[in-house]
């Protein structure tokens, strides 16, 4: 059961880079250009592919195209690769946004353009092969391996304060990933002992296989993945990064930052935080939608106090991702999926904001927006795409970052309703600064000579924002193809987390308060008759300290009112 | 008929071969009118490669010699192999250092097959007199060797403070080995301690192997450079000749190591009830915080230095106390001891690959190149190759994928999260994480500044590379991305060999 299709839009770009090294130096720009620009475009082509192949129906495998070669057989770690909706979604924004990327470079990237183009492709590939990886090894591999090239982008061709922002940017990603290593090692012996003594790094089976960690482990194990991918989304406190870097980067890295990179944060908790720990993901929810609120207002407030547009947009990055983590922590259908469906947003939206303030960067070499106003007179075709991507950003119905925050707000809504309230203000806020930023911009008087000669976007240029605004309006138009490749991902999270809480239900019927001393009792009437007993109490089989986990959630458990779905404008 | 041919005592072949060679090379060297660097060169290399062969073919893995003062273990055996594959790795990033520095090439390139006996030998000694005279051994060829550039003042100092410290340090591992051939009873055989600390016959011989123990273990603390007894390292490595550093921070760690736990092996098959406690609660302990220490301590010093060298002492302290994590590990008794050692052996190739690596490079540029980190400025434009090999080494020290250096970590690491020391884990995954903001600003300097003219100026050794040099690069380099990418590949030689 192999299919090559995903290795091959995993290792297009990476063999590309390849080819490229062979281009002699003497070639010159034009062929380097054209080959990394032509080499993005046939993986996009592929991935659509894949997507036109995908199978929707409920029916269908969980993992598409799979492809599972064993890779180091002593420690159970094997080459699997495998797409399901969520993966399917990443991979088409992934190439998408490289395409654009690489067609912004053009005459964004003078220097070392060889370099710079191989490092790019590089990145893609390390970034298509997170999304894709099914074993905890290889997604380790390229989890870490996406690091290098985009360590490089921002050190080579970034701005002033470029080495800085590099090297922040590394050393708090790598701790974070580090430390998932150690999680992820924990999760492996478990995953052995449990599995009979065979170790693997599979995560279907670690998924499906009862890890039986005792709740200590359990949360320090969760809290090592969750911080790796916490510092990428960026979750509030870890989050200083994020604006150095996004500010230093060339403006295709930037967009990938923005527009991939931290998705991998938010796949990292749906794909390996949730499944694998369940019963911490619902007890810690209310403090991770906590975090995603405190993201999404301080992102916002901060943004508005920003001089600097792409500073502004890097906060407004913050904010949005906190209507993501809001939408996953709420633990309700809609949020989920409006969660889901936020982060595909943020890349389209974000990264064609990124575009649009590299554009002008380029052709005044300043991003402060004192510096600008009433560029919408010379600058008219700049000007209507830019407000349209700004506008897709700030949530205008019609456009696609509407139907993301408010799916995540009807969902927050319904657990409660101050969720809601204070994310709204978040899109009010968002608003604000988004509009002052076009404001200031593009309207009021064309006073500053310097702004008077711009020229207007070439053809080219208008080709890299294009697709944006496409793309925005068919997402807010016709959202429904979209939600229903989420649908399986966010009902998945919400069976996960759910089955955890109706758990005790099934164990516990008769304990009631004072339930440690009862509960106590019952354990030990369970482990000195473990043998005989087993069959009798089918949901007893976890250690002692298993059974304490769920008689804490018992006791904790959040009632999650069903209500009738939200109709989708 | 049969020929009866005089048998060949294969034990001692491949250490004789070695002792040969340095002693016909510096015999040959009489008879030369001209120095004749590249010849004694391609006969080192002879010799550590014939070495090697009689190791894997006509050596089977647990054979013992010398009166079961020396033993061919798995560990040893293949620790054998790699410090012969490094020492061969080493002869060749000698190349430019030797020529240019115009040291003089057969004694230079004797005293190093010599240093590697020494390290060989004590790989495989399994009894107290043999491990003391190899590690005298090393040490007396590395005093010559550290200060063989004459009139240069901190080669001079290197030879100095290596010399009074390892006389220093040789004095405990004495007195330790004192007090454990008492607690032994009048036997120095490691398989004889290991007897006595089984069954102690009284309270004075418990005494005596936990003195002994700990004295030999701060013996070793000095030639494993680990906190809090590191100080001389920064010093020696930087006045060295590079490539002689390189012996110092792959080689001489690699063999120390997997003499330490020879030493300590006798901790792990503890059965008695009040040994148990005392010994492996001590050791582990005492191990526990030199390793914590020798992170902690390694990592944070290496951030501030200005010297490429002085850098990488504190970085291979830093990995000492990684490196001792696995001893930890090995003297728990419930990890399979062929998993702990495999996984050990696995860092120790890739620490001897990337610590190659960047010396390399490091005697490639030249003195300048040996000093400040400036001095790595653009260097991706100058030569880029050099660049990327460097490039290479630095993320493998690291600890990123793909390369050899985060297979050793994965390797060593999970067989301690197994072993359920976490918390150290912990402490060491930070220390990496910490570490790649002094390996990678190395990286900053080469890809992200502009060479300065007075940089270019230092360049003093523009000429291409010697064939030799390039070789030892390219195959280190090569290693470490096959053995980081295809891991399997490396546990598949571990296997044959």
């Amino acid at each position: 059961m192999t299919n090559w299709l995903l290795t091959l839009i995993i290792f297009l770009p990476l063999a590309g880079a390849l080819l490229l090294l062979a281009i002699p130096r003497t070639a010159g720009g034009g062929a380097l250009r054209a080959g990394a620009l032509g080499l993005a475009l046939a993986d996009l082509l592929l991935s659509v592919g894949a997507a036109l192949q995908f199978d929707l129906s409920p029916a269908a495998p969980e993992f598409q195209f799979v492809a599972k070669v064993s890779w180091i057989p002593e420690w159970g770690a094997s080459y699997h690769v495998g797409l399901d909706g969520l993966s399917l979604s990443l991979v088409l924004l992934t190439n998408f946004l490289a395409v654009l990327s690489i067609l912004s470079s053009f005459s964004a990237i003078r220097q070392r353009e060889k370099e710079y183009y191989i490092l790019l492709l590089l990145l893609q590939s390390g970034v298509l092969g997170t999304f894709l990886a099914l074993d905890l090894l290889l997604f380790y591999l390229f989890w870490e391996l996406m690091l290098i090239p985009l360590y490089f982008l921002i050190g080579i061709w970034g701005s002033e304060n470029r080495v800085y922002a590099t090297m922040k940017f590394l050393v708090y990603t790598l701790v974070g990933s580090l430390l998932m290593l150690v999680g992820i090692l924990v999760v492996y012996f478990h995953g052995k002992a449990a599995n009979a003594g065979v170790g693997t790094f599979d995560y279907l089976a670690l998924a499906r296989a009862d890890l039986r960690l005792d709740s200590s482990t359990a949360l320090w194990t969760f809290l090592a993945f969750l911080l790796a991918f916490a510092i990428k989304v960026p979750v509030v406190p870890f989050h200083t990064w994020l604006p150095d870097a996004h500010t230093e980067a060339p403006t295709a890295g930037s967009v990938l930052l923005a527009g991939i990179l931290l998705k991998t944060g938010v796949y990292g908790i749906v794909r390996f935080c949730i499944p694998f720990f369940p019963e911490v993901s619902a007890t810690t929810a209310p403090l991770l939608a906590a975090l995603g609120i405190v993201g999404i207002i301080y992102g916002a407030f901060t943004a508005l106090a920003q001089t600097d547009m792409k500073r502004l947009v890097a906060y407004s990055s913050v904010s949005h991702m906190g209507f993501v983590i809001l939408g996953l922590f709420a633990f309700q259908e809609q949020a989920v999926r409006g969660g889901l469906l936020q982060m595909l947003n943020h890349g389209i939206s974000t990264g064609g904001l990124f575009l649009c303030v590299g554009l002008i960067y380029e052709r005044r070499h300043t991003r402060r927006l004192a510096d600008f106003g009433g560029l919408a007179v010379n600058m008219r075709r700049y000007a209507a795409l830019t407000v349209i991507v700004a506008l897709s950003s700030l949530g205008l119905p019609g456009l696609n970052g509407f139907v993301g925050e408010f799916l995540v707000i009807v969902g927050a809504f319904q657990r409660h309703w101050y969720w809601a309230a204070l994310a709204g203000t978040g899109v009010i806020l968002g608003a604000v600064y988004l509009l002052v930023m076009v404001q200031r911009v593009f309207f009021g008087p064309l006073d500053k000579p310097e702004n008077r000669v711009l020229s207007d976007l070439s053809f080219r240029e208008v080709l890299t924002l294009l697709p944006v605004v496409a793309m925005a309006f068919a997402i807010g138009l016709y959202p429904k193809p979209w939600l229903k490749l989420l649908e399986r991902n966010s009902a998945g999270i919400i069976a996960k987390v759910q089955t955890v809480q109706d758990r005790p239900r099934e164990v516990l019927v008769e304990v009631t308060p004072p339930l440690e001393e009862k509960h106590l009792a019952r354990m030990f009437e369970f482990t000195t008759h473990s043998h005989s007993d087993r069959e009798s109490l089918p949901q007893m089989q976890p250690k002692a300290n298993g059974d304490k986990i769920i008689s804490q959630i018992s006791l904790t458990r959040p009632t999650y009112p069903t209500r009738p779905t939200c109709p989708i404008p | 008929m049969t020929v009866s041919w005089p048998t060949i005592e294969w034990t001692w072949a491949p250490l004789v071969l070695l002792a040969l060679t340095a002693v016909g090379i510096v015999m040959a060297d009489l008879f030369m009118r001209a120095p004749r660097p590249a010849l004694w060169m391609q006969l080192g290399l002879l010799g550590l490669l014939a070495a090697g062969t009689a190791v894997v073919l006509k050596i089977p893995d647990g054979v013992s010699a010398f009166n079961q003062a020396v033993r061919y273990d798995g560990l040893g055996r293949l620790g054998v192999l790699v410090i012969l594959a490094g020492g061969c790795l080493i002869v060749l990033i000698s190349h430019r250092p030797v020529r240019r520095d115009e040291l003089p090439a057969a004694e230079y390139f004797a005293l190093l097959l010599l240093v590697v006996l020494g390290l060989a030998t004590l790989s495989i000694s399994f009894e107290l007199m043999a491990i003391f005279l190899s590690v005298e051994m090393v040490s007396v060829g590395v005093y010559i060797l550290a200060g063989l550039r004459r009139g240069d003042t901190r080669g001079s100092e290197a030879a100095m403070k290596y010399f009074v410290l390892a006389a220093f340090s040789a004095g405990f591992l004495v007195l330790g080995f004192a007090f454990l051939y008492g607690g032994a009873e009048g036997s120095t055989l490691l398989g004889r301690i290991a007897l006595a600390v089984h069954r102690p016959s009284t309270p004075f011989t418990v005494g005596c192997v936990l003195a002994g123990f700990a004295l030999a273990l701060t013996g070793f603390a000095f030639k494993l450079t680990l906190v809090p007894f590191h100080l001389y390292a920064a010093d020696v490595f930087d006045g060295a000749p590079t490539p002689v550093a390189a012996v110092l921070a792959a080689l001489s760690k690699a063999a120390g190591l997997i003499a330490l736990i020879h030493l300590l092996s006798p901790l792990r098959i503890v059965s008695n009830e009040t040994m148990q406690s005392a010994l492996t609660q001590d050791f582990t302990g005492l191990l526990w915080i030199f390793a914590a220490l020798s992170i902690v301590v390694g990592n944070a010093v290496a951030l501030v230095q200005r010297r490429i060298k002085r850098m990488l002492a504190y970085s291979t302290i830093a990995h000492s106390g990684y490196l001792l994590i696995g001893v930890l590990v090995f003297l728990d008794n419930t990890v399979r001891m062929a998993e702990v050692e495999t996984a050990i052996l696995v860092y120790l190739i890739a620490y001897v690959l990337m610590n190659v690596g960047a010396f390399g490079v490091a005697a490639a540029l030249g003195p300048a190149g040996e000093g400040e980190i400036e001095h790595y400025a653009g260097l991706a434009r100058r030569s880029p190759a050099l660049a990327l090999a460097m490039t290479v080494a630095l993320l493998s020290l690291t600890g990123i994928p793909a390369t050899a250096g985060f297979v050793g970590k994965l390797t060593l690491f999970a067989r301690a999260v197994e072993a359920g020391h976490i918390a150290l884990v912990v402490l060491a995954v930070l220390g990496s994480a910490v570490s790649a903001y002094y390996y990678l600003r190395i990286v900053v300097y080469m890809y992200m500044r502009e060479s300065s003219t007075e940089t270019v100026g230092a360049d003093t050794d523009a000429a291409p590379l010697e064939l030799g040099h390039k070789i030892g690069l390219i195959l280190s380099t090569a290693a470490t991305v096959l053995f980081g990418v295809f891991p399997q590949t490396l546990l598949f030689l571990l296997k044959i060999l």
